[in-house]
């Protein structure tokens, strides 16, 4: 069985396409400047080898059938005709409060996918455009969708209202929603199978921590919490958002500033975080070699940064009253030792002790890295959320059958 | 010596006068209400004898003091024989920003800076001004002394106070957490070591200020290390009213949605949301909301599963941060009598130490009092708090400096 996966952005079109046999990615690649001057298909090939094709894209739809060219053309394909891909499976941002799991793609879920935009205006319309396209281009092709915003849908009501009037949660779904739903899902999961422990049984605190960051906390193999909200800008801090803030500190620098609410949002969207604390970068890495290099406010700006996810750890070990294993992935928890070094410092108390020799060797590896007394396992898990679409498609277009 | 305590709200005065030298015993208080409105009043309460309450027109704060001053000599109560006896004045000060971090003798520099920072408490600020003033031309050469909320608050570390906004808007409009109940906070966490018999300056507490207004503090070594409420006092716990901590991206939603201005927005935040919001308008009183949930009602379930659920989170933060945790105490209106709020936010909390005794608990009001079983790692208190009582005994250690 081989499996598309796509992530269709506002003007960008990510895929891998997986031999599910092997669970190998036989190609994967980027189109990038949809719509846009300059417009390209990166591909990354099984054998290492990239191309990129340069060309007019100047919707989804041309984008994806230039895809499902490239898969299939005789000198760079990996397939031989388009009857070989047995399922799409496709990344979809919001999926309110109507989905809790992934589903198969009808016209009814797609009638339902459309009542969620307001919720994300940005991410899910081009979603929604990359469905469309392959309805239109190989329809007899079964599609899935695979949300964001699922997994946490087992938050109890406790978790996800804010203290606002509940007519505004009737009325609008205003309520906490939460992102990043299939790597926290993935990676549990898998941490679980590396340990051979009972998913069901554990309590669990899992860090994305990447250009967005959000903790969940997982209980029994449910979400029972996380950090991202009703938009993604809630939590932890960030590249470019700012995380937790004040609403009053909100609105004082409205007046202040005399700006408007769209230039607010702009400005705690992508001008804050660690980029806004530092005026440097809103990558870890060059924060860290500012910091290297004595820069104080890249110094205050990492303080910041592991202190809240120190925060967040703390109270989702008194939420699930426990902790078995804490999980670090995302680009920045999968690859900055000192990050993990610095979160899991002085939690002893609470039972996190880190093996300092382990984080340092096995940055980046699927690995164990607290010490063997540590009550709490303390694990790198390398996400992949792509791969977790291809799964779910592969177990859901197999059911219906 | 006789100390009179005046806490001077935008429409109201609460007075207390302390007689230091017997043990200090509260002499009289009262109460100024409506200043400005119509229905102005001034009640006053002294051991033993009937209250005194008269309606009269009140236009000012300096009106509303010159009447507190007439009823502390009328003869029907005459806690004091004449305003001479009066040897100081301790006011508490809201917001003393980033210059207070200690009570002061008022002078004219001290008066400049609180009329500086009224940006920062545009309700707060001017009324103690007023108080200060009317003060100083009724009784002309006494002594004041000001305790502000936010000044215990003052040792918080940088990554604790900072938001995760452009840096410059710290700088230029000191956008950060101060925190509030400073006193309050202060005084329970002093008051349990005493009644426990500890030394503050070895022991980590958390100490939880549970009223109309709620919020948690971090004390470590006896200085506040973090506290839950922000910029604003609208951060953190849900509270009577006030929504607490909310995704920013609501702002822009709800605007958009409910086609309302920014100031309606806020006034919704602040005065229709919290647990009134929360439980469809129930109530805003913990007392009938506990008694609702006892009752099974299903409104008041959510809004009190949601308080708790924000008090544990903080809890748990904290303990993070602190590496430890000896010791938690409840104070505040509902800390102080609301046994069943107490339960659900103290029960399932052993991972941190914490073992309530329901029995000992229940039911238990107006005293201090220890609540954990015998067998809780960490300890938990009920301490009365007494924010005046700390104003008098400011006052009364910086007059003999």
């Amino acid at each position: 069985m081989k499996i598309l996966v796509l992530n269709c952005g506002s003007s960008s079109i990510k895929f891998q396409f997986f031999n599910m046999e092997n669970q190998t990615v036989l190609a994967k690649g980027l189109v990038e400047k949809v719509g846009l001057n300059g417009s390209q298909l990166k591909l990354n090939k099984q054998n290492g080898e990239q191309v990129i094709f340069q060309g007019e894209i100047v919707d989804h739809k041309s984008g994806i059938e230039y895809v499902l060219g490239v898969l299939t053309s005789q000198k760079h394909g990996c397939i031989a005709s388009l009857n070989d891909i047995s399922a799409v499976g496709h990344r979809v941002v919001h999926g309110g409060e109507l989905f809790s799991s992934s589903v198969l793609i009808t016209q009814e879920v797609v009638n339902q996918m459309e009542k969620c935009i307001d919720l994300a205006p940005l991410h899910n319309p081009p979603n929604l455009k990359g469905i469309e396209a392959i309805t239109e281009l190989i329809p007899e092709v079964p599609q899935v969708g695979v949300f964001d915003t699922a997994f946490h849908q087992s938050m109890p009501d406790y978790a996800y209202m804010y203290g606002i009037p509940y007519a505004l949660y009737k009325k609008y779904g205003i309520r906490r929603y939460g992102f990043h739903g299939t790597s926290h899902r993935y990676v549990s999961q898998r941490a679980c199978e590396m340990l051979n422990i009972d998913f069901e049984k554990q309590k669990i605190i899992t860090c994305h921590l990447g250009n967005g960051s959000s903790i969940a906390a997982i209980q029994n193999g449910k979400s029972v919490d996380t950090s991202m909200g009703f938009t993604p800008i809630e939590g932890l801090l960030m590249g470019t958002r700012a995380g937790d803030l004040d609403i009053g500190a909100v609105l004082y620098i409205m007046e202040k500033e005399n700006i408007g609410v769209e230039s607010a949002s702009a400005l705690f969207n992508k001008h804050s975080g660690l980029l806004g604390i530092t005026n440097i970068s809103s990558d870890l890495r060059d924060v860290l070699n500012a910091a290297q290099n004595g820069n104080q406010q890249a110094v205050l700006s990492l303080k910041m940064f592991n202190y809240r996810i120190r925060k967040y750890i703390g109270s989702y070990a008194a939420a699930m009253n426990g902790c078995d294993l804490l999980i670090f992935t995302g680009g920045i928890g999968e690859n900055s030792k000192s990050t993990r070094a610095e979160v899991c410092k002085d939690l002893k108390w609470l039972g996190f002790e880190i093996d300092e020799e382990k984080n340092s060797s096995l940055n980046g590896t699927e690995s164990v890295i607290s010490l063997a007394n540590s009550k709490v396992k303390v694990l790198i898990v390398p996400t992949d959320e792509e791969l977790m679409i291809a799964r779910d498609t592969q177990k859901i277009t197999q059911e219906k059958r | 010596m006789i100390i009179l305590v005046l806490n001077c709200g935008s429409s109201s005065i609460k007075y207390q006068l302390f007689n230091i030298d017997n043990n200090h015993q509260v002499l009289a208080k009262g109460q100024v209400d409506r200043i400005g409105i119509n229905g102005s009043n001034i009640e006053q309460k002294v051991n033993g004898k009937e209250p005194i309450f008269i309606e009269t027109k009140i236009d000012d704060h300096e009106q509303g003091i010159d009447l507190i001053l007439k009823l502390l000599v009328d003869e029907r109560h005459r806690p004091v024989l004449s305003i001479n006896e009066i040897d100081a004045v301790g006011h508490r000060l809201v917001h003393g920003g980033e210059d207070f971090s200690e009570s002061v003798i008022i002078n004219q520099a001290v008066k400049d800076k609180i009329k500086e920072l009224i940006d920062l408490a545009p309700l707060h600020n001017p009324a103690n001004l007023m108080g200060i003033e009317a003060m100083e031309r009724l009784l002309p050469g006494k002594p004041q002394v000001g305790v502000f909320d936010t000044a215990f608050h003052q040792t918080m570390p940088p990554k604790a106070f900072l938001y995760g906004i452009p840096y410059s808007f710290y700088k230029k409009h000191h956008i950060r957490r101060y925190g509030f109940h400073g006193t309050s906070h202060k005084f329970v966490a002093h008051k349990a070591c005493e009644i426990l018999g500890w030394d503050i300056t070895k022991k980590k507490i958390i100490t939880c200020h549970l009223g109309n207004g709620a919020s948690i503090t971090a004390v470590d070594g006896g200085k506040s290390i973090e506290t839950s409420m922000g910029f604003t006092p609208n951060y953190g716990l849900v509270m009577g009213t006030r929504s607490g901590v909310v995704d920013p991206g609501i702002i822009e939603y709800m605007m958009k949605k409910e086609k309302l201005p920014l100031s309606d927005i806020v006034g919704l935040l602040n005065k229709k949301s919290g647990m009134f919001g929360l439980s469809d308008g129930l109530s805003s009183d913990m007392r009938d909301l506990a008694d609702a949930m006892i009752a099974g009602n299903d409104d008041a379930a959510r809004a009190l599963n949601t308080y708790a659920h924000r008090v544990k989170h903080y809890i748990g933060a904290y303990a993070a941060e602190l590496n430890g945790l000896d010791l938690v105490v409840m104070t505040g209106g509902i800390g102080e009598n609301n046994w069943k709020v107490r339960e659900l936010c103290l029960s399932n909390l052993e991972f941190l130490g914490i073992t309530l005794d329901v029995e000992k608990n229940k039911g238990l009001y107006g005293t201090d009092a220890s609540i954990c079983s015998d067998c809780s790692r960490t300890q938990v208190m009920i301490v009365q708090t007494n924010e005046e009582l700390v104003i008098a005994s400011d006052t009364i250690k910086l007059l003999k400096r």
